[in-house]
């Protein structure tokens, strides 16, 4: 950072209070009133190159807009402590050589804590600068002429040039002397609603005239005509780059975020020969105006395999979710989409992209779908997808994250390791309940595997129905000591089960009662007890659910009838949204069916690195031999019976890099970002991730 | 007789458009993860981890490397670790090559990775 620069935290003001806040402003006015500045009418074609970005401390109540990437990392990593982004950001210009004639250099004041003031302010003419140097050379030290560029308003109405949008001055009318710079009238009226002072040029108030970007372009709707299938032997003949292109705004906080929406096919390439291999379907939404060095770009898919990257598109962090009510069951169904207010669009770009085979995504010839229908070539061919994606986005250069679910936890760690192996370094990945061992979870593999990585889950979910005796006093607390009871105890008793159908003594069988709600008697004929048989014996005439036990329904009932009450109770609300959600919002419309679960899981080969099923816990490893900046956030349901959250912890643990490697689980299933309560810690969680990755100044 | 059949045959039309709405509204259930009944069964022994791991990272990343090494020479120059997609290699060749040598071995892959933190 350069010398005289400042964002320092807040220091109470002492004894000496500088009293002059809000008359500084009105003096300023006044001794600057007769000056005039020339207004440039002509609008400049010269693209914005700079990203004002507004941040907010709570424990101040300050605001604070840099345009510098450097302070900007300060600010994201936590190096400057308490400050967090509001969402808030304008376009400018970097410098005066690729500023247009009529852009005005930008200076900076730091405003000394020693006055009691401790905040910065700006101002886009030359005359109120010096006027402020000349006024109060001891409160505000001048710390820069030209912050950024930006254009002016005129100075007796405060109207703005043409393509640009006024950005109006308000002051918090207390003696430390706060300026928030807004953009849009609606935040500047809740502003003035909360006490804060307008002062600028005109009835707006206006101060800068910020350049307006992307927001001024049409969308561009699309009809596709192709027929896509998501069969073993279909392709497609050739493939095209084509996506329909909208433009959003989502308020999150109160504060707007605008964003384009891209909606279409990229066709990924053998990075060697160039040969198309697959046209992938994805949904990118990137947040206008922001500095690519800097701005995070994140890859986010389900699993299955065969799996449409649906559930996570509309269920976790994208701009607009499912609001399903979990573990309630009584919302009316189809869930209703609404905005999310724990979208991570905050943070980063976001793209959900479908494998091949799903969604709308098929393989080129002289592939076929199958030919992507494995282990290795799946990961492969999302490598292609991404490393195309970047190139043609001019992402090469952002902090980029991978977001995988389930079986997309697996592909994580298997393209992760091709992505570092050719030079695409990854800065995060977030696992969402990972299958990184398949070997490891007795839910998929049948017979001598110890199902004692379930104990805990089994565990949470007799909690969740009261079953545990006597009631844990504490959840997590409970939770661990029945980790350590899996470990210590019922883990080798399941292996002496196993080899040679010995049960421990009663003690054991009686703690596995009061732990679980599962009697003794079952415990007796299945001591090794699998997830299934936990679903229909945990609860009287009920089954639980698979994705989330704490969802039952009575035997018999429909939500019962497809053997998970949890997935019967959401799977038709998104299969329902995505299709008019594609169509109507994000005008992409297309001519065949979106499919979100494709038959791939019966032909997928599932060998890896010498094994009949997958262990990728070497292939993430790699990762971080390759780069051990590379960090992880691993994310589990508490109430999760599809992948439980103390096998993903046991199965990590072999790597040997908690610094590296960091495991949180939350209350839910499979899904958790589903459940309100969960989904803002996850998020929370996601976003300490970002910060701890966010590049270097 | 007769109307005790039309009976059973309305019992039967009903039960049938029923089934067909079932059908027509139900999902496949997801089931993620998942595997063929043929592949459900346990590894004979538990997975590698420590050094167990951490040799099985190094046979991984020395597979990559070999496939590049096509002439089979114990090194590889900048153009076949290219050509190879060996990006990490390719990217930071001049500094794995530290002796200037236009060639670099996998154990100067290592060394390299070693100064960048790597656990290997």
């Amino acid at each position: 950072m350069e010398a005289g620069v400042n964002v320092r935290g807040h220091m109470p003001a002492g004894a000496f209070v500088w009293s002059c806040g809000a008359r500084f402003h009105s003096h300023l006015r006044a001794a600057v009133g007769a000056l005039t500045l020339a207004l440039a009418a002509a609008a400049s074609a010269a693209a914005p190159n700079a990203t004002v970005v507004e941040y907010y401390r709570s424990d101040v109540d300050h605001y604070f807009i840099t345009a510098a990437p450097q302070e900007r990392a300060l600010l994201d990593n936590g190096t400057l402590k308490g400050w967090a982004r509001t969402g808030v950001t304008f376009s400018a210009w970097s410098d005066a050589a690729s500023a247009p004639p009529d852009a005005q250099p930008v200076c900076r004041f730091y405003g000394r804590p020693e006055a009691g003031l401790d905040s910065h302010f700006y101002s886009a003419f030359v005359d109120e600068c010096d006027a402020v140097k000349t006024k109060f050379p001891t409160a505000w030290q001048f710390e820069s002429p030209n912050v950024f560029y930006i254009q002016a308003p005129d100075r007796t109405t405060g109207a703005c040039p043409a393509a640009t949008d006024p950005v109006s001055r308000v002051y918090d009318n207390r003696s430390d002397a706060n300026h928030r710079y807004v953009v849009s009238a609606t935040l500047r009226a809740s502003m003035q609603a909360r006490g804060w002072i307008p002062e600028g040029y005109g009835p707006q108030a206006v101060v800068m005239c910020a350049p307006q970007v992307a927001a001024s372009e049409p969308d561009q709707a699309l009809a596709d005509p192709a027929f896509y299938s998501t069969l073993p032997t279909a392709s497609l003949s050739d493939g095209v780059d084509a996506a329909a292109v909208t433009h959003h705004t989502l308020a999150l906080n109160g504060t707007p975020i605008a964003y384009t929406a891209h909606a279409g096919h990229l066709v990924a390439k053998d990075p060697q020969s160039g040969q198309a291999e697959a046209s992938f379907f994805y949904v990118a939404y990137t947040v206008d105006a922001q500095d690519s060095a800097t701005r995070p770009v994140t890859f986010f898919y389900n699993g299955g395999p065969g799996s449409a990257s649906v559930w996570l598109h509309l269920g976790s962090f994208g701009p607009r979710r499912l609001a399903t009510g979990v573990p309630e069951t009584s919302l009316p169904r189809p869930f209703q989409l609404v905005d999310n207010q724990e979208s991570l669009l905050d943070t980063t770009d976001l793209v959900f992209v479908d494998a091949i085979g799903t969604g709308l995504s098929e393989a080129i010839a002289p592939f076929t779908n199958r030919s992507f229908w494995s282990v290795d070539r799946d990961a492969a061919v999302f490598r292609d997808f991404i490393q195309r994606y970047l190139d043609v986005n001019g992402r090469m250069g952002s902090p980029k994250y991978l977001f995988g679910e389930s079986y997309g936890t697996t592909r994580t760690a298997v393209l992760a390791h091709l992505l570092e192996t050719s030079g695409t370094s990854l800065a995060g990945i977030v696992l969402q309940s990972s299958a990184l061992n398949y070997g490891s979870n007795c839910g998929i593999v049948t017979g001598a595997l110890s199902c004692a990585g379930y104990l805990p889950t089994y565990a949470a979910a007799g909690a969740y129905y009261g079953l545990a005796t006597p009631p844990p006093a504490d959840p997590l607390e409970f939770l661990r000591q029945v980790e350590l009871y899996s470990v210590t105890t019922y883990a080798p008793a399941t292996t002496l089960w196993i080899v040679s159908r010995t049960l421990p003594d009663a003690s054991v069988l009686d703690t596995l009662h009061s732990d679980t709600g599962i009697a003794q008697g079952v415990w007796q004929t299945n001591f090794n007890l699998a997830p299934g048989l936990f679903q229909s014996r945990l609860v009287p005439n009920a089954l639980i659910g698979r994705y989330d036990a704490r969802i039952s329904a009575p035997v018999g009932s429909p939500l019962a009838s497809q053997g998970d009450p949890s997935d019967t109770l959401v799977s038709f609300s998104f299969t329902n949204a995505i299709d008019g959600y594609l169509r109507n919002d994000l005008k992409y419309s297309f001519a065949t069916s979106y499919v979100t679960l494709s038959n791939a899981i019966n032909s997928w080969d599932f060998s890896h690195d010498g094994n009949e099923i997958p262990d990728t816990i070497p292939d993430l490893a790699a990762a971080i031999t390759l780069n051990p900046r590379l960090r992880v956030l691993s994310v589990n349901g508490f109430h999760d019976l599809a992948t439980p959250y103390f096998q993903t912890a046991l199965d990590l643990s072999r790597i040997g890099r908690p610094d590296i490697v960091q495991v949180r689980n939350y209350n839910g299933g499979h899904m958790t970002y589903l459940d309100d309560g969960s989904r803002p810690l996850e998020g929370a969680d996601v976003r300490a991730l970002y910060r701890a990755t966010a590049p270097a100044p | 007789m007769k109307d005790a059949r039309t009976l059973r045959r309305i019992v039967i039309v009903v039960a049938l458009a029923a089934a067909a709405a079932d059908a027509a509204t139900m999902e496949t259930p997801m089931l993620d993860p998942w595997l063929p009944r043929t592949l459900r069964k346990a590894a004979p022994q538990p997975p590698p981890h420590g050094d167990t791991l951490k040799a099985q990272v190094e046979r991984k990343l020395r597979a990559g490397f070999d496939a590049a090494d096509i002439e089979h020479a114990g090194s590889v120059t900048l153009a076949q670790a290219r050509a190879a997609g060996l990006g990490y290699v390719a990217n930071n060749f001049a500094r794995i090559d530290a002796a200037g040598a236009g060639r670099v071995s996998f154990d100067d892959v290592k060394r390299y990775l070693r100064e960048q933190g790597a656990d290997l």
